[in-house]
């Protein structure tokens, strides 16, 4: 199994969309109940592209930051599993599969 | 029956605002003014004054226009070394994702787009005197893969770096200081012909076809420094 830091973030579900007026930041869809993003986590569910790793992003947010590493990786996980649970993402094994970009 | 007053501590955050634009200056300032538990200790129009200005005041917060002028990364740098807890937050005029780039890129603590929403800008220079750090969130998507692509980039040209020959790599030194091809058989006492040679191998395993794009790949793994190029030819 490939490291944490290697593994791609996966897809955005093609069945929800994002609604961003300003101020609130929801990913609605058919049938489901309108999820809330709060900015990092809209942030990360902009870059959940089948096409960016885990390591990659926390880098990007360590710099933006200055969080401490083990702590960007966490939560990048966290708002993954949320977004697992929530039903929002393309089910696929590609979330572990090692980018050739690296990380 | 007694009636007393209770005497509240406001944790004061203390700015300084650099802008060349004195309308600007005098409108942020009075803005900043309202807000009771912010203070402009001082306001500074150029980047000379804005150090001297954060250095007397020990300001909490230096509020830095984007049109100030010159360079930020050196103004950081300095604000930074005069005192590390010295906060700085970009103010631009208007949100810019290159300007938000070259913000953080430069060291830039916050980065605000456009004074019209006052309550954003001062909330803001809360956040940033607190230590923590600021970008619109609507912004921070595109700034996050701005920068992962920018690590992707500086990480594909070093890996072509990595297929220079040790001589490849002097040549390369010499052509990122801007030396021709003649001029770098000069300097490694080899025939024209050979550095001719050894510059088309080297063009070849950058994927470049200038002198310009050269310099450019160096800029972007960081050895546009010739200290830097000695530094790692005596490490390989």
């Amino acid at each position: 199994m490939s490291e944490p830091l290697d593994r791609v973030l996966p897809e955005r579900s093609r069945e929800v969309s994002l609604v961003d007026d300003g101020s609130l930041s929801l990913v609605t869809g058919v049938g489901r109940a309108p999820f809330l993003l709060n900015a990092s986590a809209r942030a990360i569910w902009e870059l959940c592209d089948g096409n960016t790793t885990v390591g990659e992003l926390s880098r990007a947010l360590c710099e933006v930051f200055e969080l401490d590493r083990e702590r960007a990786i966490a939560d990048v996980s966290a708002t993954l599993e949320r977004f697992r649970a929530a039903d929002l993402l393309e089910p696929s094994e590609a979330s572990v599969h090692t980018s050739p970009s690296g990380s | 029956m007694k009636v007393g007053t209770v005497a509240h501590t406001i944790d004061v955050t203390h700015v300084v605002l650099a802008d060349a634009r004195r309308q600007v200056r005098d409108t942020v300032s009075t803005l900043i003014a309202m807000e009771a538990d912010l203070y402009v200790a001082a306001t500074a129009d150029d980047a000379v004054s804005t150090l001297l200005q954060a250095q007397r005041t020990r300001a909490h917060v230096v509020v830095v226009a984007a049109a100030l002028g010159g360079s930020l990364a050196d103004l950081c740098g300095d604000l930074h070394a005069c005192d590390p807890r010295s906060r700085v937050l970009l103010l631009d005029d208007e949100q810019d994702p290159q300007t938000l780039l070259w913000a953080v890129e430069s060291g830039v603590d916050a980065y605000v787009g456009g004074i019209e929403e006052t309550s954003v800008l001062m909330e803001a220079i809360r956040l940033t005197g607190r230590g923590e750090s600021f970008v619109p969130p609507a912004m921070l998507g595109q700034l996050l893969r701005h920068l992962i692509e920018r690590r992707r980039a500086v990480t594909r040209a070093a890996d072509r770096l990595n297929r220079l020959t040790p001589r490849e790599r002097e040549v390369f030194g010499l052509l990122v200081e801007g030396c021709d091809p003649g001029t770098v058989a000069t300097a490694l006492v080899i025939a024209p012909e050979t550095a001719r040679t050894h510059v088309q191998r080297v063009y070849r395993k950058l994927g470049v076809r200038t002198r310009a794009e050269v310099a450019e790949l160096a800029e972007r793994v960081g050895m546009a420094d010739p200290l830097e190029r000695v530094v790692e030819r005596s490490i390989s």
